[in-house]
């Protein structure tokens, strides 16, 4: 087995020889890559320091002068309830601000779930909506990383959550004409990416931490990788996934309320006949988001539809089926 | 906690500081570009993959997504998402017949057309490959990383990279040898 073993590795060796030549690459050309790159870089860096100064430079304008004239009466008493106005909105605002950098479990995160869901609420397009829903999913991936950081257990509520935002995500891509989709889709899919790695590298290295949530999550990265490719390449199959999920999910729902209505009835008689301290049982049920995620995505280039991972993490985040022979 | 030179050079690239965005290209440009030009052959494809592969860097910085450690197996990763997408954007390879031939002056004729024929029919038979073992090989026999590097960059365990290189070699050595029944 050894011996077979080395044998492959110097047929390996022997085999990769003719790539191991490369051109040079033009130093002038790699000046101007490099400039580029730094160029790219700078205007980020700028923008992101304009926007800041634009904010302050416009709010502190000419007040001064405006208010010297306001001081009859009614103006004041006026003035007086819109100052105490905007020192609650301001107490609030703090409170709302505080929130956002809370953690779950901590007294503030509910919070910052409830302003999140305003925001949602008072965006209408579906592009404000996503460009929400991404920077939301930024979001939980950051308290992951803080919380791993801490040593504390990730809560199933923030993958679940995590995980209907990626849901989320390309369903708003849907509501969209077919460029915008794809547009959206690439930026759906670079976030995924990225994210993917982020769990990749606490899977690696904190493998503790590495709760089976965790592993589901990235495989639900995974896919939302593949989902987004196929969709990409191919806006109609991917419109018809899409709604196939919802049915199902909506199909789901509905058993899963159907089976709590059951169950409820059922227990209803044992209760009322066994002793009263049941109910415990529920506890130990499991978790539907738990289960190993499908992967419907794989079908990009008409091949069947890509089997489920079996999420021991051999399948890499890219679908390879359109490259078998 | 320790931290690691990458660490320390990627808390002053997150505050988009030239000096450390400039060592960073430095660092890992030609290395990026060698990689593409191994699986793709073609200079001018290998050299929008690297500047492809850092423009997405900056814009994981501007998004705060970026990595906190293993900048190169990050930047690799990068690349190879690239290759991969580049690779399903085209229609599948098949068996080579119009493999294109230009004439080198410092190498024998038969040579030129055996050299390249090798090359294009690796390429090829590597795109065959999943992405995964695909890397992997790549990594291993042309990079030159070691396993436990290679495993970081595809966040698997040891165990699984060692089996994905297995089934990646034992694939080429089948796809070569159908090129060998072929004839060509």
């Amino acid at each position: 087995m050894k011996r077979a073993e080395r044998e492959l590795d110097e047929f390996g060796k022997k085999l990769f020889a003719p790539l191991h030549q490369v051109p040079p690459l033009d130093s002038r050309m790699m000046e101007q890559e490099k400039a580029h790159f730094l160029l790219e870089a700078e205007n980020l860096r700028q923008n992101m320091i304009p926007g800041m100064a634009g904010v302050k430079s416009h709010k502190m304008g000419h007040q001064p002068a405006r208010l010297q004239g306001l001081f009859s009466l009614p103006v004041y008493k006026a003035l007086v309830i819109g100052v105490l106005v905007l020192i609650l909105l301001t107490a609030s605002s703090f409170t709302v601000f505080a929130a956002q950098s809370s953690l779950p479990g901590q007294a503030l995160y509910p919070v910052k779930s409830a302003s999140e869901d305003v925001a949602l609420t008072l965006a209408f397009s579906p592009s404000t909506r996503l460009n929400l829903t991404l920077q939301f999913t930024n979001r939980r991936m950051n308290e992951i990383q803080a919380l791993v950081a801490e040593g504390k257990p990730v809560p199933d509520q923030t993958t679940d959550l995590y995980q209907q935002e990626l849901n989320s995500a390309l369903q708003l891509a849907t509501q969209m004409n077919n460029q915008q989709m794809q547009t959206a889709l690439s930026e759906i899919k670079t976030r995924a990416q990225d994210q993917g790695l982020s769990v990749g590298q606490i899977i690696t290295h904190q493998p503790h931490q590495a709760t089976p949530a965790m592993v589901h999550l990235q495989e639900r990265l995974q896919e939302q990788v593949q989902l987004s490719t196929m969709g990409e390449a191919n806006p109609q199959e991917f419109r018809s996934q899409m709604q196939q999920r919802e049915h199902l999910r909506h199909g789901e729902k509905q058993s899963s309320a159907t089976e709590e209505i059951e169950a409820t009835s059922a227990a209803v008689p044992i209760l009322a006949t066994a002793t009263p301290a049941g109910g415990e049982e529920n506890a130990g049920g499991a978790n539907p988001i738990a289960q190993p995620t499908e992967m419907p995505g794989n079908k990009s280039n008409g091949n069947k539809p890509g089997q489920s991972t079996s999420g021991n993490g051999n399948h890499g985040p890219n679908p390879t089926d359109t490259l078998q022979p | 906690m320790r931290n690691s030179p990458d660490q320390a050079l990627l808390a002053r690239v997150k505050r988009f500081e030239a000096k450390a965005l400039e060592e960073i290209f430095d660092l890992y440009s030609q290395g990026i570009y060698r990689y593409a030009y191994r699986l793709l052959g073609d200079v001018e494809l290998a050299q929008e993959c690297m500047s492809e592969t850092f423009s997405r860097f900056l814009d994981a910085l501007r998004r705060d997504s970026g990595p906190d450690n293993y900048l190169q197996a990050y930047l690799y990763r990068i690349a190879h998402n690239w290759v991969t997408d580049y690779y399903r954007s085209k229609v599948p390879p098949d068996l080579p017949l119009d493999v294109e031939m230009r004439g080198d002056p410092q190498e024998e004729p038969h040579e030129v057309v055996s050299g390249k024929l090798d090359r294009e029919q690796l390429r090829q038979a590597l795109a065959l490959l999943t992405a995964d073992q695909r890397q992997v090989v790549v990594l291993k026999y042309l990079e030159g990383w070691e396993t436990e590097a290679i495993a970081r960059t595809l966040h698997k365990p040891v165990g699984a990279v060692k089996a994905l290189q297995h089934r990646a070699l034992e694939s080429l050595r089948r796809l070569m040898s159908r090129y060998e029944d072929v004839g060509l």
